[in-house]
């Protein structure tokens, strides 16, 4: 009642904003209040959310803090300011480094606008991150030779990961292997020639105690060693070679010989009999003149001529 | 026939008293990994310990109390240590620097997750407390109580890498419990 009539003067001197701004103490909210906060956890990343509130023609800031069961049953009063969001202008804040244990947190929001403040807007049920969402592992998964590896995503320290593999042929018989982190390639199995393997896989958060769901199963076949046409072309093949590089060897080296170190062969029409022969047959009057004439061996020819 | 009666008397005797035994025996395993409590204590170490007036005096006294804990004690004096700070020492312990304000939240939610754990083997009679495991965490209460307040919150603090190391040791997943 009181406030009705402390409000006649000014609503006389039709004043009515000025009077209410004297009514209220300076410095607190006329600046509205977040509204609609929800919490958006995927794989162990924490994202509070809120609508904007819109102030025409500037930029409203917020402030995010948090209290852990912890603080909320023993120091009730305690709040602690978010690590990344004191005064960010987004509408959106990443609490995954806040939020690490695994109890009730609870959340608030104001904003600011200059040296105005809202009052705090308080998330309606605490978040605890075990409720955050799991989804399968992405996952990538190849052969190297007969090897079978698998490279999953990085979802960070807190995620380890469950891997099955068989051979297509035999579903029932799966093996288990523990990826301790992802980003890694690891070896799984080597395979036989001509089977097919197949691999799935999941998260496990184990500081929550969860698991995602299995991944869609992959699925990668390994080539029979070579077919038998290849091989026997191959052999045989191997074997001209056997035969083909002693004798390119031989004749390279004959080659070489014949470059290096020719032997002098003298043409057959030089080439002189062990015994001094009359090679020229005479006619009966050219006998005598002939028969002067005789023929020197080569050896005897290079006495003389030395 | 008497001697084979006695016999299978004792034969049934030693086989309840070994399966008490081995019941006693099965750990109440915190299955939580504490190398990121270690972690985040290692960040604000040089800082709580820095603020440590009494260097001479040591109230969780490693060498002497945790170290001799036998394997059967451990579930309990894990119960009443985490109990310790949870209920005194960071009640106790007013910081102001919102870093390390983070990191000590984090390590005493995470004691509070803990101490729910241990609450089920408690609730399942797996948690007995034998009067050695009393008197040792009683001897960490006497030693805080030595000191003024503040000094034995922040002390206390800074042996919380004792502590965790404790923790990480005893609460290994070895076999199947």
């Amino acid at each position: 009642m009181w406030f009705f009539y402390a409000l006649i003067p000014c609503l006389l001197r039709a004043h009515l904003s000025a009077c209410l701004s004297a009514l209220i103490p300076d410095g607190v909210a006329i600046l509205p209040a977040p509204q609609n906060l929800s919490v958006h956890s995927t794989n162990m990343k924490h994202f509070l959310m809120w609508s904007p509130v819109i102030v025409p023609g500037e930029t409203v800031y917020y402030s995010v803090e948090y209290q852990g069961e912890y603080e909320r049953l023993y120091l009730s009063d305690v709040w602690i300011p978010s690590s990344w969001c004191s005064l960010t202008e987004k509408t959106e804040c990443d609490l995954t480094e806040d939020i690490t244990a695994t109890v009730p947190y609870s959340l608030h929001v104001r904003a600011t606008l200059g040296s105005q403040t809202s009052a705090w807007s308080t998330l309606t049920h605490p978040f605890n991150r075990n409720s955050t969402i799991l989804t399968p592992p992405w996952m990538d998964v190849t052969k190297d030779g007969f090897h079978l590896v698998i490279e999953l995503e990085d979802l960070g320290p807190q995620f380890e990961f469950l891997v099955a593999y068989w051979r297509r042929e035999s579903a029932t018989k799966e093996h288990i292997k523990m990826v301790r982190s992802g980003g890694i390639p690891v070896h799984l199995v080597t395979m036989e020639p001509g089977a097919a393997y197949c691999v799935k896989a999941q998260a496990v958060v184990k500081a929550i105690g969860r698991h995602s769901a299995f991944s869609q199963a992959e699925c990668i076949e390994v080539q029979e060693a070579l077919p038998l046409a290849l091989a026997l072309f191959a052999f045989v093949g191997f074997m001209l070679n056997l035969v083909a590089v002693p004798i390119s060897i031989w004749k390279m080296g004959q080659l070489l010989r014949y470059s290096c170190c020719p032997v002098v062969v003298l043409p057959n029409t030089l080439k002189i009999t062990s015994s001094p022969q009359k090679l020229i047959s005479c006619r009966k009057e050219e006998v005598d003149a002939c028969a002067m004439t005789t023929v020197l061996s080569s050896e005897e020819l290079f006495r003389t001529w030395i | 026939m008497k001697v084979q009666c006695a016999a299978l008397w004792l034969l049934a005797a030693a086989l309840i008293l070994s399966s008490v035994h081995t019941r006693g025996l099965r750990k109440c395993l915190i299955s939580m990994d504490t190398h990121h409590l270690e972690e985040s204590f290692q960040e604000i170490k040089r800082a709580i310990q820095a603020k440590d007036t009494f260097q001479n005096v040591t109230i969780l006294s490693a060498s002497e109390t945790l170290q001799s804990i036998k394997p059967s004690d451990v579930c309990c004096v894990t119960k009443n240590l985490l109990a310790f700070y949870v209920d005194r020492v960071f009640k106790d312990h007013r910081e102001l620097n919102p870093h390390i304000l983070r990191k000590i939240s984090s390590i005493a939610n995470s004691f509070l997750y803990m101490q729910k754990t241990l609450q089920r083997c408690q609730e399942q009679r797996r948690c007995h407390c034998r009067q050695e495991a009393t008197n040792a965490t009683r001897s960490v209460h006497e030693n805080y109580d030595q000191l003024e307040v503040h000094s034995a919150a922040v002390k206390s603090l800074g042996e919380l890498n004792v502590f965790l190391a404790w923790i990480a040791k005893n609460h290994q997943e070895i076999s199947a419990a």
